[in-house]
């Protein structure tokens, strides 16, 4: 068969011909300059004016900006008109189907930025972003060493250093642990969901800049990461308008956009979205590297290894590989219920405030009349598909940024911080919280809505002695003992698919 | 294999059914806009050429606010009713989106009051009236308290699931999808019942209010100049 007329084969030919392979951060030789040219680069383009398209600061603003809270903010800056800041600044994509292909086309734009500035300062054309694959071990999980550093060995201010960060970060210590990087959201079947179900790239919308439910991927590993390097002061990557002026934004945000393409290789029912209202019904602004506004829409980015993207990742194998094999044998082989709304079953009657201790509320549910508790779950694999059930937090609001929270199930009364490790539900990243609690031109307010398929967890729980079935205990624990501010929590619901 | 979960009818055609009433319980919210929609015709085919001339008792022009909300706005809020809708279990459904409506035309309902007593009298019944009711519809409609609006209708709230608070959080969850819509469009409302309810006015209005609710980048500046077309339009055909 012709290599250039089958589609696997066309597509391979483009992988082999790719720009650029985007490589593990952690995987790069000693000698290896990629990191060298990126610092050059982001050198060159923080001495550029922040009106310039091309200029570090404005590919940060793109994400958002308030002027009020620029760190960088000076008496001699000439912003962009009001029009452009409208049209290009503050278009980050959250809480959304666009999540994904908004940073695609967002970490494109900036990849040929830079790789443009790397060959004008003399250094490899095939420059490409690498990647932070944080997910392997403990050691992937520090900061990468070339960003730690205040100064170079030649004595020059290191370009790829940000003080706001964790202060554990810069020091080379723990800052992130195993929760903050696990990667179930890859375990997710749906792109999207609607209502109450859990969805690996975020419920379908219109233009979102901070919408309210966060996809699994956006919410752990994404938002993780951005709080456990940011921290809980209040740091750069903490903070969506000045996350992107950390260098290790670009980095971490390739690592989402690899793990995109590692969830739609793993499983062959993993697909994107094939609605002309996530395709082609939206497009978003960039400025390319002359300048000149171009305008994408999600169909020209799905395939990475096509024009204008043109780039691979050396690595999409998947993580999951064993545990995969070894659920499909747990369930019988029997295949995720194919998507459709779920249903509410219950939900908490009052909100509750979260502060710097854990906190705890109940969840009356009817899910005994719907699944029979295990029966009727037992009665679903029978009929050859598994009901899936899901925790919903909801309408999650601050008037100030806090750190993440843990959610469990069931942790007994008066049970201490570390009982319960089986009890765990999922993390609370929080990250966008004060944008998505804000009410103004571009957010309705509603705060952050999180979705956990907690199916195993909720079977395990039904099956062991002294379980009621009517009563749910939900408990949040703060991520680390630091005082953090004052959330609400509008809502804790029970989902049925 | 069953679809729908346990409980449901049994044959092919039944799950059909139930499963599109189950997935759109908000069907019949937009069915009552199409009623609406109807009499709102019927109104301006009896009185055709003489729109903004007709004057009726308040109670009349109440009700004739009333049957234009419902016509021209519960399109606009089917996210709202749907969400309503699938954040209350299932048995409270159908109740739960009753409330919601009866919050958000309440809300309506008082921003209506004062414009039927105004109708009742002769003084805003003249092209000059429609001309600057479109004119402020026009203005507004770029302004920034409209945008916050727009912005607001999209929010959602924490339901209880069950008791007198389930109930009351769906109807303050109507009236403050109700104000977030009356803050962005109470003046093309205005302007449109100034008109006499003029069915290609209502038409056109609730076509820019569909463009700002569902499209992407709403073109702000060239639903400004619309307002003001169909403002001439209602006084040169009125």
């Amino acid at each position: 068969m012709n290599v250039l007329t089958t589609k696997a084969g066309s597509r391979r030919t483009r992988e082999a011909r790719a720009a650029r392979t985007r490589r593990n951060v952690w995987k790069l030789e000693p000698d290896d300059k990629t990191l060298f040219w990126y610092g050059r680069a982001v050198a060159a383009m923080k001495r550029k004016p922040i009106a310039d398209p091309t200029s570090w600061r404005y590919q940060a603003a793109i994400h958002e900006y308030v002027r009020a809270r620029d760190p960088l903010a000076d008496t001699t800056d000439v912003l962009p008109s009001r029009a452009d800041q409208r049209t290009f600044w503050t278009q980050c994509q959250h809480g959304s189907w666009y999540f994904l292909p908004w940073h695609r086309m967002y970490l494109h734009h900036f990849e040929t930025i830079v790789a443009t500035e790397v060959a004008k300062l003399s250094g490899p054309a095939d420059w490409a972003l690498p990647y932070w694959n944080y997910s392997v071990d403990e050691n992937s999980r520090l900061l990468p060493v070339a960003f730690r550093s205040r100064g170079l060995a030649d004595g020059s201010a290191n370009p790829l250093y940000v003080a706001e960060r964790d202060d554990r970060c810069n020091a080379g210590h723990q800052f992130a642990d195993g929760r903050d990087v696990e990667l179930g959201c890859l375990k997710e079947p749906a792109f999207d969901a609607s209502g109450g179900s859990a969805s690996f790239g975020g419920p379908g919308t219109d233009f979102e800049h901070s919408g309210d439910v966060v996809g699994a991927l956006e919410a752990t590993p994404h938002g993780s990461i951005h709080m456990a390097v940011g921290g809980v002061s209040g740091g750069w990557m903490s903070q969506f308008y000045t996350a992107a002026l950390d260098p290790m934004f670009w980095l971490h945000h390739a690592n989402i956009d690899r793990l995109w393409e590692v969830w739609l290789k793993r499983d062959p029912g993993h697909v994107d979205p094939k609605t002309k209202k996530w395709l082609t019904s939206v497009a978003f602004k960039f400025h390319d590297v002359a300048g000149k506004v171009v305008t994408m829409k999600p169909v020209q980015v799905v395939d990475t290894t096509a024009a204008p993207l043109s780039y691979v990742y050396d690595d999409i194998s998947d993580p999951l590989a064993e545990t995969r094999r070894r659920a499909m044998i747990a369930s019988g082989g029997a295949p995720m219920a194919k998507q459709r709304p779920a249903e509410m079953v219950g939900a908490t009657t009052n909100g509750l405030e979260l502060g710097a201790g854990p906190a705890h509320t109940e969840l009356l549910h009817r899910a005994a009349v719907r699944m029979g508790a295990p029966g009727g779950a037992q009665k679903a694999r029978r009929a050859g598909r598994r009901q899936r059930i899901f925790l919903n937090v909801e309408n999650i609001t601050s008037a100030e940024g806090a750190g993440p929270y843990d959610v469990y199930l069931n942790v007994p009364a008066r049970a201490d911080r570390h009982v319960g490790e089986d009890l765990f539900v999922g993390r609370l990243p929080l990250f966008g919280l004060t944008e998505a609690s804000r009410v103004g031109t571009t957010h309705a307010g509603s705060g952050l809505h999180y979705v956990f398929d907690v199916t195993d967890l909720y079977e395990r729980l039904a099956a062991q002695p002294g379980w009621d079935p009517n009563r749910l205990r939900i408990s949040f624990v703060p991520k680390e003992q630091r005082l953090t501010a004052k959330v609400r929590v509008g809502r804790v619901s029970l989902y049925l698919e | 294999m069953r679809a729908w979960s346990i409980g449901s009818p049994t044959g092919t055609q039944d799950e059909v059914i139930a499963g599109l009433l189950w997935r759109h319980p908000e069907w019949w919210a937009l069915a009552l806009s199409a009623a609406a929609w109807v009499l709102m015709a019927l109104h301006g085919a009896r009185h055709q050429g003489h729109e903004h001339a007709h004057s009726l008792s308040v109670s009349n022009e109440f009700l004739k606010w009333m049957l234009m909300i419902a016509a021209m706005m519960l399109p606009l809020i089917v996210d709202s009713v749907r969400t309503t809708a699938f954040r209350s279990l299932r048995s409270r459904r159908h109740r739960a989106m009753v409330l919601f409506l009866v919050g958000y035309l309440t809300l309506w309902g008082a921003a209506g009051l004062p414009v039927a007593w105004a109708r009742s009298s002769s003084w805003n019944h003249s092209p000059i009236a429609v001309g600057i009711a479109f004119l402020l519809a026009s203005v507004w409609s770029i302004s920034p308290i409209h945008r916050r609006g727009l912005i607001a209708c999209h929010q959602t709230r924490p339901l209880a699931p069950l008791g007198w608070r389930a109930d009351f959080h769906c109807v303050q969850f109507g009236l403050i999808i109700g104000n977030a819509c009356a803050l962005s469009c109470w003046p093309l409302m205005l302007a449109c019942t100034v008109s006499g309810h003029n069915v290609v006015a209502m038409v056109a209005g609730a076509t820019i209010g569909a463009l700002e609710r569902f499209s992407f980048r709403p073109p702000h500046r060239a639903i400004a100049a619309a307002q003001i077309v169909i403002g001439a339009f209602c006084i040169i055909t009125g």
